[in-house]
């Protein structure tokens, strides 16, 4: 009862204290601009300029739920592998994507950020599926998978991946989700994606690798046809000679297609080294099937056009990448059609020189050996006897086949980059007017 | 096959500006950006910068797909027409041989002479001829107009004006003096003869 008394009278005295606080600020308020008014006279005042301050991006793209079905038909599903934007910043779609990323896990949102992920997923799979053919449309994808792969790794915080990282992209690391599991189905998809994209190569090559490797024979006295010294990007039309320079075309198609995607180097160095090993492996199961190719001048231009190759892949910087490696087989099978089969010596020297070829397939091509000229001879049962008992202590397989279906397992080594995702304006021609530069 | 289509990106740029594809465009803006890449990767200057630049070359890309479509376009119009004339020129030729074997130049007629509807008359005779015939209906008119109040009893019978058309005239000769036989232009084409 008294203590009720007591609040009541403080409350009382409160609320006074109140209306006289509230009167001393609107006569205060009152003299302030009686001040102002008062000074307009006496001094003018000039126009201030009040400059914004510059806005710093953060390197995000804001987008809604309802978007992502738009955003990746417009970014993926629909998005021609050659143009202005896309050439002109490789990577460009896996950039963006990114950045939506970001957005959505700054404002925590988790159902936007795995609507996204997962979209983005099932659009590139389905492009892959129904433009699996075109190696234009398959390397674009495996280099923008391969880049958001690498972005989700540079951005996630983990500090293994932040060593080349500037000041500023360590600032944009991926706040509050954690998104390890992805790296993996990334990863998964972009094997696929570079399955196919050795297969969708292998297509385009086989028809050539046999006329161009094996059958065109060189003018007599000169080796090798007139070097025409334009490499073409295109495919040539069917009237032209199908000469190793042909192959060399397209092998610079498709490198300078991939470098254009903005594929890591290392992967393009994999499919490179791949492509030379698909070539050696037919070529030599051809070989080792047809007599009138085991001769002694069909080694020679053999090793000619080997030897362009080998010079194809310094004009390229690729020497270390393993692609000459690969064609030792066939390297050794033209040497074996160009050297001495007599003597017991000749035998020890092609057993010793013969390292990358079977037993199997050494004796095909010494059976197969056709010789052009009149006085020489066939090799003889004896010297293929001897041959067979020199390397009779080899443990190897008896295949007489390579296997040219196998592909070398591939690995996608983290590869940062130096892109500064602030700076990054969604040019026009993507459509994409409905992302807001955050 | 286009012929000097080069596998190097950079080579785009010694083109002939008539000569460029999309496909040069294209590897004119990896060029670009790589470039631009090296200079500076940071601050909103550059990102502005890069942003006009890709606008551009996004309006080149238009200009030089439009222009290459227009020539294609414009090559074949020509090619088609360039055929169809050729053989109207045959045409002609062989259905003129008939008539001992003449070449018809642009603009020209040929006229038959024995055919009776062919073109006799100037366009400037024609014209005159066609300008009395209205003179001459209308005159005609103001007479016939005359007559019917003459017949109403409206007007007096006085002097009969203008056309004397009396039919009790002798036969004259082509150059008799009367009055009433002027030699107009229709005398001269087609003569008259007066009763």
């Amino acid at each position: 009862m008294e203590q009720q008394q007591k609040q009541d009278k403080t409350i009382r005295k409160l609320k006074k204290q109140l209306k006289l606080y509230m009167k001393k600020v609107e006569d205060l308020e009152a003299n302030a601009r009686q001040t102002i008014s008062s000074s307009d006279t006496s001094m003018p005042v000039r126009p201030v300029h009040i400059a914004r301050k510059e806005k710093e991006f953060q390197g995000m793209l804001e987008f809604k739920e309802d978007d992502t079905g738009h955003l990746l038909k417009n970014l993926v599903v629909d998005l021609k592998p050659r143009g202005v934007a896309v050439s002109f910043t490789p990577g460009l779609p896996a950039f963006i994507i990114f950045m939506c990323l970001r957005y959505a896990d700054s404002v925590n949102d988790d159902r936007r950020l795995s609507t996204l992920l997962n979209s983005t997923i099932s659009s590139i799979k389905g492009v892959i599926k129904r433009k699996g053919n075109d190696f234009e449309v398959v390397s674009f994808w495996l280099a923008n998978t391969c880049r958001l792969m690498h972005c989700l790794k540079q951005y996630s915080g983990d500090e293994v991946f932040m060593v080349h990282n500037t000041a500023k992209q360590n600032e944009q690391c991926l706040a509050n989700f954690e998104l390890t599991e992805y790296h993996q189905l990334f990863g998964d998809l972009a094997i696929q994606i570079y399955r196919q994209i050795i297969k969708s190569m292998e297509n385009i090559l086989l028809p050539l690798i046999i006329p161009c490797m094996l059958e065109h024979e060189a003018e007599q006295g000169v080796l090798g046809s007139k070097p025409t010294g334009l490499r073409k990007r295109s495919p040539s039309c069917p009237d032209e000679a199908l000469t190793v320079e042909v192959l060399l075309q397209r092998l610079s198609f498709f490198h300078t297609t991939m470098s254009q995607h903005g594929m890591d180097s290392d992967i393009i160095k994999q499919v490179v080294k791949q492509q030379f090993y698909i070539i050696s492996a037919v070529t030599l199961n051809n070989l080792l099937l047809r007599k009138d190719m085991c001769s002694w001048g069909k080694g020679l231009q053999i090793r000619y056009n080997v030897w362009q190759l080998d010079e194809w892949l310094s004009e390229r910087e690729l020497s270390g990448c393993g692609a000459k490696e690969t064609l030792e087989p066939l390297i050794q099978a033209a040497q074996l059609l160009q050297i001495k089969k007599n003597t017991e010596a000749d035998a020890k020297a092609i057993c010793s020189m013969c390292s990358s070829l079977t037993t199997a397939q050494i004796v095909k091509i010494l059976t197969l050996y056709t010789p052009v000229i009149e006085f020489e001879e066939r090799v003889s049962n004896t010297f293929i006897t001897t041959i067979k008992n020199l390397l009779k202590d080899r443990a190897e397989s008896s295949n007489l086949m390579m296997d040219a279906k196998k592909i070398f397992s591939v690995t996608f080594p983290f590869t940062p980059s130096s892109v500064a995702l602030e700076t990054i304006q969604i040019p026009a021609s993507l459509n994409l007017g409905f992302l807001i530069r955050v | 096959m286009e012929f000097g289509e080069e596998s190097s990106p950079a080579l785009a740029f010694e083109k002939n500006a008539f000569e460029l594809t999309v496909e040069d465009v294209y590897d004119i803006s990896y060029v670009i950006g790589r470039d631009l890449l090296k200079i500076s990767s940071t601050g909103e200057e550059v990102s502005d910068l890069q942003f006009r630049i890709v606008r551009v070359l996004e309006m080149f890309e238009t200009l030089v797909n439009k222009y290459n479509l227009s020539v294609e376009e414009l090559k074949m119009e020509r090619d088609n027409l360039k055929a169809e004339l050729d053989r109207i020129i045959r045409e002609g030729s062989s259905s003129s041989g008939q008539t001992g074997q003449q070449t018809v130049g642009a603009n020209q007629l040929v006229v038959d002479l024995n055919d009776p509807n062919r073109p006799r008359f100037t366009m400037q005779e024609l014209k005159e001829v066609l300008q009395e015939r209205n003179q001459l209906k209308a005159q005609l008119m103001v007479a016939q107009e005359e007559l019917q109040l003459y017949k109403s009893g409206i007007l007096p019978q006085s002097e009969p004006t203008m056309v004397d058309v009396d039919l009790s005239t002798p036969p004259a000769t082509e150059d008799s003096s009367s009055t009433v036989n002027e030699k107009t232009t229709i005398g001269k084409l087609f003569s008259f003869r007066r009763k």
